[in-house]
C-alpha cells in the first residue's frame, strides 16, 4: 500500500471510525495495533518475508527489558551495537558481506524509521529518562506506528505516550476533523500535482541539456535542472508529512512537524534546524550533544570549544547525508552536508572574532545581508542535492554537457534568482502579518478554506487519475 | 472561529461548486486554447471494411496537441496529390493500407510518411513514385477485406502499417479466411453505452492538457503505459497467453493476405509502426525487467518470413532518438510529421528493395530509363 494514496486513505478513515467507536483507552490501543500489523502486513509476500523485521523488533524490545534490569555501560554498548548491526543487516546495507546476507527477500519498509525510534528508546531507558515501564503493546504501536511507518516522521516516545494512555488523549471534533482533512489534502496535492510538475520539468531541463548547445541555454538549463529539485524534494517530503499528520490526528494522534519553512533560512546550520526536524534534533540528541560534551571533556582549552563544535557538526551532518544511501555518492553528499554546517559554523566563529558580537548581530539584521544569506543557503542545498538525486555517471555526463564556464555561471545566476526570489517572498509574508483584519478574517474563513481545498483536490483527483491511480514514488521512502 | 450546525450543508455545497465551477471553467478554456476536430464528415462506416473516406471529399482535423489539417480525398477515396484512376505508366505506384497512420492522419499530406518516402525514391532510384493511400482500418479483418479494391488500383507495391493496437483489436478468435467480407459483429447496446460513458469522461479536454504536460517526462509516461495490462503486454516477456493466441491469429491473417497479393504479383510490405511507450523504451527510457520492446517486432518478422511478406520494425529506427515523445501527439497517440519523417526513411529504404514477381526491383533505374 503506497503513502499518500486513495487505497491509504480509505484504510486510515475506515481505520480512524472504528478506533473512534471505542471510548476505553485500552481498546483504542488494541484497534491501532491492528491497523499497524494490517498495514505491515499490506507489506509482505509469505509469512517468511516479515522474519527478519520481526526479529529487528523484539531485538529492540529485547534491550530495553534489559537495560531497565541492568543499568551496565557495557550491556548498553553491547546492545547498541547489536540493534545496529541487525539494522545494517535488515537495510542490506553493502558493507555486510554477502556471505552474512539475508538470503530470502523480506520487507525492510521504513525500517530507518524504526530503528530511531528503538534506539531513542534504548537511550532513554538507559538514562532512565523514561520512568515508566515500557509495555509490549505501547512498544509495538510506538514503533511501527502506521501512518509514520513508511517516512516518518520520528516520534519521541515520551509524546507519543502522553497521547496514548499516560496523559490527555487528544479532542477530536467537527473543527479538527475539518483541519485535518485540510491538511491530507494539502499534502495529497503536493506531493501529487506539485511534486511531478517539478520533477517533470527537472527531468525535461536535464534532457535537453547539451553540449551543441547554446552556452546561455546551458546556462539556464543547468540553473533549472540545480534550482528545481530543491523544491521537488520539498513538495514530496512536506507533502508526504502533511498527509500523515492529517490522517495520524484522525486516530488522536499528534505527530511532530518535519519542516519549519526551511527556504527562509539564512544560514545552513539554521536551514538543517527547519528541514527534516525530526531527523536532524534526533542527530542532535544523540550525535552531536554527546560527541561535543566528549571532546570538551577532553579538550578543555577555553579556545578550542568552537572548533570542537564545528568538528561535531561536521561528524553529525556527515551521517545525515550518508544516512540517505550506502554508495559512495552518498558518502560524498555526507561530506557536503557535513561541510556545509561546519564552514558555517566556522565563518560565524570567524566573523564574530574578526567584527565582535555586536557588529556581527547587526551585519545579520542587514536586510541585504539577510537575503544574499538566503539565497546562498539555497544555492548550496540545491548544488549539493547533485549527489542525491544522481549517480556519479549522471554527474559526468551533466557537468560535460554543461562545461565549466557555463556551470560558473549557472550557480552564480541561481544563486541571483533565488536571492530575489526568496526577498520576494519574505516581503510578500511581511506583507500578509500587515494585512488588515477583515482581509485576513476573509482569507480564513470556513467557506474560503472548503473552497481552496476542494480545488487542491479536484487537481490531486485529475492529476492522479492521469497517473493511472498511483501516486509518485516517495523519495524518502528508500532511506 | 465558530461552526455552525448549518455548515454540514453549506460546507459540502461550497465545496461541490468549487468543483463543479472550476472543471466547467477549465474546460471551457481548454477548448478554447486547444481545439480539435476529431468527427469527420469525410468519413464512413461500413460494417464490412470498416471506416474508410468518401469519395472526392474534402474535410479539416486537427488533434488538440496539433495543426489544423487539410485532407482532401480522390475519387477512389485514397489520399494521394495526384489522380487516382489514370495512372503514370512511367512511376511506381504504391498503395498503402492498414491503420490510420498509413494514410497520415491528422499530418499535412506533404508531411505525412508516404510523401516523404516516395519524395526519396524519386531522388534515390531516378524515377517516378506515387502513392495512393488507404487506411483507417485497425482490424485485421477489415484490411483483408478491402485487398479486391486495393488490388483495382493497380499498385506495383502494397504497404501495409501495423501498429500493436491493432493486432488486439478483434484478433481473440481464429482468424478465418471464409469470415473476410462479413459485417462485424453488432456491438451489444450495454457495451457501447459503457464505451460512449467512458469516453464522455475521458475526451475532457482539460484532462488532456494536464496528460499532455505530465507525458513530457518519459519515464513517467511509459510507467503509466506499462499499468495497462493485457493491451501492454506485447512489451512483456515472456508473452501471454493472449498474445501468443493473438500471433496465431496475425499468422493467419498475414498468410491471407500474402496469398492474395502473391497470386496477383504485388510485393506487399508490412510495416510495424511502434506505440510512443515502445518508442520510448527502444529509444533508451529505463526498462523494467522483462520488457522488450523490440519482441513484438521479432514475432512479426518471424510471422511474415513464414509469408515470404517483407517485414520492417521501425522501433529498431528509434534506437538513439533523443526525444522520442517530440515524434507523436503525445497523448492522442497518432505520429506527427517528426514521427512520418522516420516512418518515412523506414519506408523508403524498404521499398527501395522491393522486387516485383518478376524478380525486377522497384528501384531499377535502368529499367525505367529504357521506359522514358
Amino acid at each position: 500500500m503506497s503513502v499518500p494514496s486513495v487505497e491509504f486513505l480509505v484504510f486510515a478513515v475506515v481505520g480512524a471510525l472504528i478506533f473512534n467507536l471505542f471510548r476505553g483507552l485500552r481498546s483504542r490501543a488494541w484497534v491501532l495495533a491492528s491497523l499497524n500489523l494490517a498495514f505491515f502486513c499490506s507489506f509482505l509476500h509469505g509469512w517468511l518475508s516479515a522474519v527478519p523485521y520481526a526479529a529487528f523488533l523484539a531485538l529492540g524490545y529485547a534491550g530495553i527489558r534489559i537495560l531497565r534490569k541492568q543499568k551496565s555501560a557495557i550491556v548498553f554498548v553491547m546492545l547498541v551495537a547489536a540493534v545496529l548491526y541487525a539494522f545494517f543487516l535488515v537495510k542490506r546495507y553493502s558493507f555486510i558481506p554477502a556471505g552474512m546476507q539475508i538470503a530470502f527477500w523480506y520487507s525492510a519498509i521504513g525500517i530507518s524509521y524504526v530503528f530511531f525510534r528503538v534506539m531513542h528508546l534504548l537511550i532513554e531507558v538507559w538514562q532512565d529518562s523514561i520512568s515508566e515501564p515500557v509495555g509490549p503493546l505501547s512498544y509495538f504501536n510506538y514503533a511501527l506506528n502506521f501512518p509514520a511507518l513508511v517516512c516518518g516522521p520520528i516520534q519521541r516516545y515520551e509524546d507519543y505516550r502522553e497521547m496514548e494512555e499516560g496523559g490527555r488523549p487528544l479532542a477530536l471534533d467537527t473543527r479538527v476533523i475539518g483541519k485535518s482533512i485540510e491538511r491530507i489534502v494539502v499534502g495529497f496535492f503536493k506531493v501529487t500535482v506539485v511534486s511531478t510538475f517539478l520533477l517533470t520539468w527537472q527531468k525535461g531541463f536535464i534532457n535537453s541539456l547539451s553540449a551543441g548547445d547554446a552556452w546561455s541555454d546551458r546556462v539556464l538549463d543547468l540553473a533549472l535542472i540545480c534550482g528545481l529539485y530543491p523544491l521537488y524534494l520539498y513538495a514530496n517530503f512536506s507533502g508526504y508529512t502533511d498527509f500523515v499528520i492529517g490522517v495520524a490526528r484522525l486516530l488522536r494522534l499528534e505527530l511532530p512537524e518535519n519542516f519549519n519553512d526551511p527556504f527562509s533560512s539564512e544560514s545552513f546550520i539554521g536551514f538543517w534546524s527547519r528541514w527534516h526536524m525530526t531527523l536532524s534534533s534526533w542527530l542532535k540528541d544523540y550525535v552531536y550533544t554527546p560527541l561535543l560534551m566528549t571532546l570538551m571533556r577532553r579538550f578543555t582549552a577555553g579556545w578550542a570549544g568552537p572548533y570542537l563544535a564545528v568538528f561535531a557538526y561536521f561528524v553529525t551532518f556527515f551521517l545525515v547525508g550518508a544516512w540517505h544511501g550506502q554508495t559512495t555518492i552518498f558518502l560524498f553528499f555526507g561530506v557536503l552536508q557535513g561541510g556545509g554546517v561546519a564552514v558555517n559554523k566556522l565563518y560565524q566563529v570567524g566573523m564574530t572574532s574578526a567584527l565582535g558580537a555586536r557588529d556581527y548581530r547587526e551585519l545579520c539584521a542587514n536586510p541585504t545581508y539577510r537575503a544574499c544569506a538566503r539565497g546562498l543557503t539555497y544555492t548550496w542545498f540545491a548544488f549539493t542535492l547533485f549527489w542525491f538525486w544522481s549517480d556519479w555517471q549522471q554527474l559526468g555526463r551533466i557537468a560535460a554537457a554543461a562545461g565549466v564556464t557555463a556551470a560558473i555561471a549557472a550557480t552564480a545566476f541561481l544563486f541571483a534568482v533565488a536571492t530575489a526570489l526568496l526577498s520576494l517572498r519574505a516581503w510578500l509574508r511581511a506583507g500578509k502579518a500587515q494585512m488588515s483584519g477583515a482581509w485576513w478574517a476573509l482569507a480564513q474563513h470556513r467557506y474560503v478554506r472548503t473552497a481552496m481545498v476542494s480545488a487542491l483536490a479536484l487537481f490531486t483527483f485529475v492529476v492522479l487519475n492521469v497517473l493511472g491511480g498511483s501516486p509518485p514514488d516517495l523519495v524518502y521512502k528508500n532511506f | 472561529m465558530k461552526m455552525h450546525r448549518r455548515d454540514l450543508i453549506i460546507l459540502p455545497v461550497v465545496s461541490l461548486l468549487t468543483v463543479i465551477g472550476l472543471w466547467a471553467g477549465a474546460e471551457t478554456l481548454s477548448r478554447v486554447i486547444w481545439p480539435e476536430q476529431d468527427e469527420d464528415p469525410c468519413m464512413a462506416f461500413d460494417p464490412v471494411i470498416g471506416y474508410h473516406a468518401r469519395p472526392g471529399c474534402t474535410t479539416l482535423t486537427k488533434a488538440a496537441e496539433g495543426p489544423w489539417v487539410e485532407e482532401n480525398w480522390t475519387s477512389c477515396g485514397t489520399r494521394a496529390p495526384a489522380v487516382c484512376a489514370r495512372r503514370d505508366t512511367h512511376a511506381a505506384r504504391v498503395v498503402t493500407m492498414g491503420t490510420s497512420t498509413s494514410w497520415g492522419s491528422l499530418v499535412p499530406l506533404h508531411q505525412t510518411w508516404f510523401m516523404r518516402a516516395a519524395s526519396e525514391l524519386r531522388s534515390r532510384c531516378g524515377r517516378g513514385f506515387e502513392v495512393q493511400a488507404t487506411g483507417g482500418t485497425p482490424d485485421l479483418y477489415e484490411s483483408a477485406a478491402r485487398l479486391p479494391s486495393i488490388l483495382q488500383l493497380r499498385p506495383d507495391a502494397v504497404v501495409m502499417v501495423v501498429t500493436p493496437f491493432d493486432l488486439a483489436t478483434r484478433t481473440s478468435d481464429s482468424f478465418s479466411a471464409v469470415l473476410v467480407g462479413n459485417p462485424r459483429a453488432e456491438v451489444p447496446t450495454h457495451q457501447r453505452r459503457r464505451e460512449q460513458l467512458r469516453e464522455l469522461v475521458t475526451s475532457s479536454r482539460a484532462l488532456l492538457i494536464v496528460e499532455h504536460l505530465l507525458y513530457q517526462n518519459a519515464d513517467l509516461y511509459v510507467s503509466n503505459y506499462l499499468l495497462g495490462g493485457d493491451r501492454v503486454d506485447y512489451l512483456r516477456q515472456p508473452f501471454s497467453p493472449t498474445w501468443r493466441k493473438r500471433f496465431e491469429f496475425v499468422d493467419a491473417a498475414f498468410g491471407y493476405m500474402a496469398d492474395q497479393f502473391q497470386s496477383a504479383g504485388v510485393p506487399f510490405l508490412v510495416i510495424l509502426a511502434p506505440h510512443e511507450a515502445q518508442a520510448e523504451l527502444a529509444a533508451g527510457a529505463s526498462r523494467p525487467p522483462n520488457v522488450d520492446p523490440f519482441a513484438l517486432g521479432a514475432t512479426l518478422a518471424d510471422i511474415a518470413a513464414r509469408h515470404h511478406i517483407r517485414f520492417v520494425d521501425a522501433t529498431r529506427s528509434y534506437a538513439g532518438v533523443e526525444e522520442p515523445q517530440s515524434t507523436y501527439y503525445r497523448v492522442n497517440g497518432h505520429f506527427n510529421a517528426a514521427g512520418h519523417a522516420i516512418l518515412g526513411s523506414v519506408a523508403a529504404e524498404a521499398l527501395a528493395a522491393v522486387a516485383d514477381s518478376d524478380g525486377k526491383p522497384l528501384c531499377d533505374t535502368e529499367a525505367m530509363t529504357v521506359e522514358e
